[in-house]
């Protein structure tokens, strides 16, 4: 499952992150990287977008980066 | 005295700005807005050790906020090709305390770079009050260098901050300390092995060598390339490779060290922070809850918008009329003082109603970039992306371009001054190209001229809405034509920090206002200064004295008031008729004929491109004398008379998607960055203006 099939409040951890080397580095220097925990704080109308909780930062993606993120659902 | 030149560097929102302030006592120029500018502040202070004092001169460059050394967006760009190629003494590394782990990360890489490093711990204020704790002496030993807890707000550290760096600078530089998991090391020591067995000459120690060997450096292949060394150590790197990707799911070396990087600030941060008790939801995720809730988070913003505009537009009326006054004035008394030969008319008519015309948009542009700033400093700004991206996107826009287009509905100017806010130069383009098609203020005296004359007084209303609407839907049209003939290959990713909320700074809001207003009269200023003196030539020349003076002579000859007038009318249509634009205009009749217009609605049109207020002025010396006899009779009339519907309406159409005003065009050439866009512009704008003319006329016709 992706960021895209969790509901708000929910919690995961990423198990692989399926984009780009430069849009990983990206992610990555932003924290979003394997391993880390998430939770999902709003979606946007429509899921076009989504605030996610990494590790206390606030981080926006766009539903095709939601698409590209692998989680794993934690409790 | 000592000088010491000091790079100042940190991802976004980690309080540089404020730290510099903070230390230098200075005013400058920060926040978010001068963006790709590289801000220098010097200071000077005493320093004294055990032994004796000395005077230092500290040169601070204020690198713009990165989040990696990628040259993934400008900011980053900036910030990465100085730290590479320009001259500096020293880097500080101002850290977030409250997320200590992601910027650890670009410490490990600042690290890399070899050079002098010293740690601001910044925010530590806020870090206690969440309930963090640092053991900033252990993480010192672990990175290898000082590491100092500041508060920029809470004058923490200040001191200790000076005296490191001076402290730093005096002494010899020591290796890095970031280790990397063992599988790499073990390789970095074989090839430190072979560059020592070799007595391989070096400004760089062999492990940092190796290190760069391994990341597949440019600049260190280029230097090891030509040397005797490389058929030697060339199959040994390789080798060294194969290696490492045992180990590694990829063999992107960019990819495996920054993993690298963030497994070490991982492991940094696990050994020097504690944090007391579960941290409870801090302010922002509550505030958070509800601006970007999806029911009431879209209607909160639109009425922050609502009142933004009102301010920008009613509140900055009041400074406008008095401009617009100031400078009537001025005109008048130059006319006064210079005579009304030529040069009183250049200097009134020409300069300063050009210079006029300048500073009449400067109370609408401090109001909204005061709220801009606002938005910005607040961190509001990130979460109006994040509702209205969804949205904007589907035209290729993005979420922050609606601040820009909406702002297109009061002026253009502003309006393309707020796409700043816009970073992916993509995105920015692509809003400035479609910012006209939002209808500005000023056109709207020609859209109420033509509607009352050629429509009902109780449809007035509904028309004029349906001209904005319109004029709207079609920039979103436009927005995605661009978007998929022009502006067109992969999307850029929308992966953007939400930063906390924060109270704004005063003296910061004040300085991103004031730079901005700086900046939009210098260079602006001259620009539209030496434009509107070419106008204003244009349509006063070539003179015609004959003409001008048999028409005083019946001016003065009649004794009813309404004949002089109509006369003057008259003399002021032949004038404009034989001047250079009269000229032009004529010469342009046949490119507007097919649009049912006739050299003087040209003519009107041109002026437009000076500004759209000029349109109605036009107008009126064109059409107010048709029947000299009927001097009383008004434009309107005028209007209905000499112009067919479908030619009014395809005037109107005309007026609401070509080019914006010349003020509003020198401005666009600023923030696209090159006058070819305006070029651009003008085709694209011009156009898709005469097409939707002609079909609308050519249908018009058919009904």
């Amino acid at each position: 499952m992706s960021i895209f099939d969790m509901d708000i409040g929910e919690r995961a951890k990423i198990v692989q992150i399926h984009a780009s080397s430069e849009l990983k580095l990206r992610l990555q220097s932003l924290g979003l990287a394997r391993g880390v925990d998430i939770e999902v704080r709003e979606f946007a109308l429509g899921r076009q977008n989504v605030e996610l909780d990494v590790e206390d930062t606030l981080v926006g993606l766009r539903i095709e980066e939601m698409k590209m993120i692998e989680v794993e659902k934690t409790s | 005295m000592n000088t010491i030149k000091v790079a100042l560097a940190g991802q976004p929102n980690v309080g540089k700005s404020s730290l510099i302030n903070a230390i230098s006592n200075a005013k400058l120029k920060v926040g978010n807005f001068s963006g790709v500018t590289v801000d220098k502040t010097q200071i000077n202070f005493n320093f004294c050790d055990e032994v004796s004092c000395t005077d230092y001169s500290v040169d601070i460059i204020d690198l713009p906020g990165a989040y990696s050394l990628t040259d993934y967006t400008i900011e980053e760009k900036v910030t990465k090709s100085f730290l590479q190629s320009d001259e500096y003494d020293i880097i500080v590394n101002v850290v977030d305390s409250t997320h200590l782990q992601r910027n650890l990360s670009f410490t490990t890489e600042l690290l890399e770079m070899g050079k002098k490093v010293v740690v601001a711990l910044n925010m530590i204020d806020e870090a206690d009050k969440e309930g963090i704790e640092i053991d900033e002496k252990q993480l010192s030993t672990i990175l290898g260098v000082p590491c100092i807890k500041t508060s920029a707000s809470k004058k923490i550290g200040i001191e200790e901050l000076q005296s490191a760096i001076i402290t730093m600078h005096n002494k010899a530089k020591a290796p890095s300390k970031v280790i990397y998991s063992d599988f790499i090391e073990e390789e970095i020591e074989k090839l430190s092995f072979f560059l020592k067995a070799k007595k391989f000459a070096s400004p760089l120690s062999y492990r940092e060598l190796s290190l760069k060997l391994l990341q597949e450096d440019k600049d260190i292949y280029a230097s090891i390339h030509d040397k005797p060394i490389w058929m030697e150590i060339a199959p040994l790197i390789r080798e060294a490779k194969g290696h490492i990707y045992l180990h590694t799911a990829t063999q992107d070396m960019n990819e495996i060290f920054s993993d690298e990087h963030f497994a070490f600030a991982k492991g940094a941060k696990m050994e020097v922070m504690t944090t007391k008790s579960m941290r409870a939801k801090n302010l922002t995720q509550k505030i958070d809850n509800i601006l970007i809730n999806k029911i009431v988070g879209i209607p909160i913003f639109l009425f922050f918008m609502w009142t933004l505009f009102q301010l920008t537009f009613e509140l900055g009326a009041i400074p406008m009329e008095y401009i617009d006054q100031a400078f009537a004035y001025l005109g008048d008394q130059a006319k006064s003082v210079l005579g009304e030969g030529t040069l009183g008319l250049v200097v009134s008519d020409g300069i300063i109603a050009g210079v006029g015309a300048v500073i009449l948009f400067l109370p609408n542009i401090l109001i909204l970039f005061m709220g801009i700033a606002l938005l910005e400093t607040t961190g509001y700004m990130s979460r109006v992306a994040f509702l209205l991206d969804g949205f904007f996107h589907k035209f290729g826009l993005h979420g922050k371009s609606f601040i820009p287009l909406v702002t297109g509905f009061g002026c253009s100017v502003p309006a393309y001054m707020a796409a700043r806010t816009l970073k992916n130069e993509r995105d920015r383009l692509l809003t400035l190209f479609i910012i006209g098609f939002m209808s500005c203020g000023a056109r709207l005296p020609i859209y109420v001229l033509f509607i009352s004359a050629f429509f009902d007084a109780s449809n007035a209303g509904n028309i004029l809405f349906l001209i904005y609407i319109t004029g709207a839907i079609l920039g979103l049209i436009g927005a995605k034509v661009l978007h998929s003939l022009v502006f067109k290959g992969e999307d850029e990713p929308f992966v953007m920090e939400m930063p906390k909320y924060r109270l704004p700074s005063f003296k910061l809001i004040w300085h991103t206002v004031y730079s901005q207003a700086k900046s939009y009269l210098k260079k602006a200023g001259t620009f539209i200064l030496l434009a509107s003196v070419v106008i204003w030539f244009a349509s006063n020349y070539p003179k015609n004295e004959a003409l001008e003076q048999s028409y005083q002579a019946k001016i003065e000859s009649v004794s009813v008031e309404a004949e002089k007038l109509a006369l003057t009318n008259e003399l002021q249509l032949k004038l404009l008729e034989g001047s250079y634009l009269g000229i032009l205009g004529k010469a342009s009749e046949p490119l507007v004929a097919p649009l049912g217009m006739d050299w003087k609605m040209a003519v009107a049109l041109e002026t437009g491109l000076a500004a759209k207020e000029m349109v109605v002025s036009t107008l009126g010396i064109l059409y107010a004398i048709g029947e000299t006899d009927e001097a009383d009779t008004n434009l309107q009339e005028q209007l209905r008379e000499n112009i067919s519907f479908p030619a009014a309406i395809a005037f109107i159409v005309f007026v609401m998607i070509y080019l914006p005003c010349l003020a509003a065009s020198m401005v666009f050439v600023r923030e696209a960055g090159s006058w070819k866009y305006l070029g651009y512009l003008f085709v694209f704008t011009t156009g898709t203006a005469w097409i939707l003319s002609f079909i609308t006329y050519r249908i018009l016709l058919m009904i």
